[in-house]
């Protein structure tokens, strides 16, 4: 028995050795900090190793849940100031993540109360500051947007331009009961052309079909050229965001030397884990857009894979516990010839504690 | 029937384990949460922190340059990041009179950026309405990004003497 629960509590514990050692990665943060900073502390346990959950409050709340985490603040300006610190509505808007002006409000901002409306720190110093989202009994089902603000503003001076700037941290939340539809999404059609300038672009229609809002990113590799050329791979110019059930086009712009083609284009796109690969033979036109296709889709579910790759493992240690104890109860059986039940059973009791 | 037993009691004894990794420091959530071992992500305002415009007459334009608006990311992610400007309207001394930051304009100069990131620049023509000037993307790492910009306000020809002012808001997101 206590062999077992050795073997089970190393594996359980590679979760956190490599969360550490990504701290580790990270460089001393004081050297280099901007006047205002401000980081997630808490995520939910269950999304720790998604990249989006790290950095947003990500979460699903049936009505009249509520959840807390923390927000940590830190003023590495020359002098002390006063943090203001408050919740605001956002939106999503031509494929960015907006976040709206300070008294601007919506629901979700109503709904998110951070546990002091200001700070005031010195140089050097930081806070940890409590936010709530109290979600009410009667709130509609959906996804809301929405940001924390962490904002340092310069002495009131009536002789021009006075200065705020804030930093913040984006809150996706949807609201409904049970887990909803997941995060999904597919590449309906790839649209090569040629901009004003004459760069050859790609664009490739999304469409978000999962349940949560996502924040696509990517990159683009062209192979089977002329000649056998190949390209890339080229990257997204910026992460662009879609709600569920909307579609946005996002677009590679490619250097103005590529030839024309044809080409087989590889496109990888993912939002947190979610991954999703499309090819397609295309060719760039002399101007102009060119023949949208229709391109091969696979999805590359890598947290699925790891889910899997887990699952198989865990499987696999416990056959190699049952036939541990299968063959020291025979070695066992063997060494004590004619037992009496009873005293076999004290045995096997006595080992285990 | 024996071996069978055993594997319950184990399958029990790991259950138990993996709750009692997972508690939080501060558990009064239902949901168990952990503690992000990531770095920040902030911004440094331009120094001095007013920005003086030039004198403006009616019809005419003013100008401010506001230098080295930064932002540092530390999050040592793969998360973009978005700065954006906003502008409230410009009030006089005399509170009635109001120059709209519907006519300012927010000129966004080239960032100049270390590490791994593409930061592409844009420019707001309506600071009333606002929007992003810098938008990082194919994050790799920590980055930083620092620029200058230039805010120009045109005064109405029928804008009243008086000393005005407002307040331009960077925000990253």
């Amino acid at each position: 028995m206590t062999v077992s629960v050795m073997i089970l509590l190393a594996f359980l514990q590679i979760v956190p050795a490599t969360a550490s050692a990504v701290m580790n990665v990270s460089p001393a943060k004081t050297t280099n900090d901007a006047d205002l900073s401000i980081r997630l502390l808490d995520i939910p346990a269950s999304t720790q190793n998604d990249p989006r959950a790290r950095t947003y409050i990500i979460d699903r709340l049936a009505p009249g849940d509520e959840i807390k985490r923390r927000i940590h603040v830190e003023n590495n300006s020359a002098t002390a100031q006063t943090v203001h610190l408050y919740s605001g509505a956002a939106r999503i808007a031509d494929g960015a993540f907006v976040g709206e002006a300070a008294g601007v409000k919506n629901d979700l901002s109503t709904w998110t109360t951070l546990a002091e409306p200001e700070v005031t720190l010195k140089t050097g110093e930081s806070a940890d500051v409590p936010v709530t989202i109290a979600v009410p009994a009667d709130a509609p089902e959906g996804e809301q947007y929405g940001a924390v603000w962490a904002e340092m503003r310069s002495a009131a001076d009536k002789s021009g331009v006075a200065q705020a700037s804030r930093v913040g941290i984006r809150i996706y939340l949807s609201v409904g009961p049970g887990n909803g539809t997941a995060a999904d999404f597919t590449i309906t059609s790839l649209e090569p052309s040629r901009s004003q300038t004459g760069d050859p672009q790609l664009s490739a229609l999304v469409t978000n079909t999962g349940g949560r809002a996502l924040d696509v990113t990517g990159e683009l590799s062209l192979t089977g050229g002329p000649g056998g050329l190949s390209a890339g791979p080229f990257s997204l110019k910026s992460a662009t965001t879609i709600a569920p059930g909307k579609t946005q086009n996002i677009t590679f712009v490619l250097p103005k030397e590529l030839p024309n083609g044809p080409w087989t284009a590889g496109l990888k796109l993912k939002s947190g884990l979610l991954e999703r690969n499309a090819s397609a033979a295309i060719t760039f036109p002399d101007a102009g857009s060119g023949e949208a296709v229709t391109p091969v889709q696979s999805g590359g579910n890598q947290g699925l894979l790891f889910a899997a790759i887990a699952g198989a493992l865990l499987i696999v240690i416990i056959t190699a516990l049952l036939i541990l104890r299968r063959n020291r109860l025979r070695i066992r059986t063997l060494a004590q010839e004619n037992p009496e039940p009873g005293q076999r059973r004290g045995n096997r009791v006595r080992t285990d504690a | 029937m024996r071996s069978i037993s055993r594997v319950s009691i184990a399958l029990a004894a790991s259950a138990v384990l993996v709750g009692s990794l997972a508690l939080p420091a501060s558990a009064d959530d239902t949901v168990l949460t952990v503690v992000v071992p990531v770095g920040q992500i902030g911004i440094s305002g331009p120094l001095g922190g007013t920005a003086a415009l030039t004198a403006l007459t009616p019809g005419g334009d003013a100008t401010a340059t506001i230098e080295d608006v930064t932002v540092i990311d530390n999050r040592a992610g793969v998360a973009g990041w978005v700065a954006s400007v906003s502008l409230e309207d410009f009030v006089g001394l005399t509170p009635s009179n109001i120059i709209s930051a519907a006519d300012a304009a927010y000129d966004t100069g080239v960032a100049v950026e270390t590490g791994t990131s593409t930061v592409t620049s844009a420019d707001v023509s309506d600071l009333s309405i606002g929007g992003p000037v810098q938008t990082a993307a194919g994050v790799v790492g920590n980055n930083t990004a620092i620029w200058d910009a230039t805010l120009t306000v045109t005064a109405p020809d029928d804008a009243l003497a008086d000393t005005y002012t407002a307040t331009l808001t960077h925000s990253v997101l």
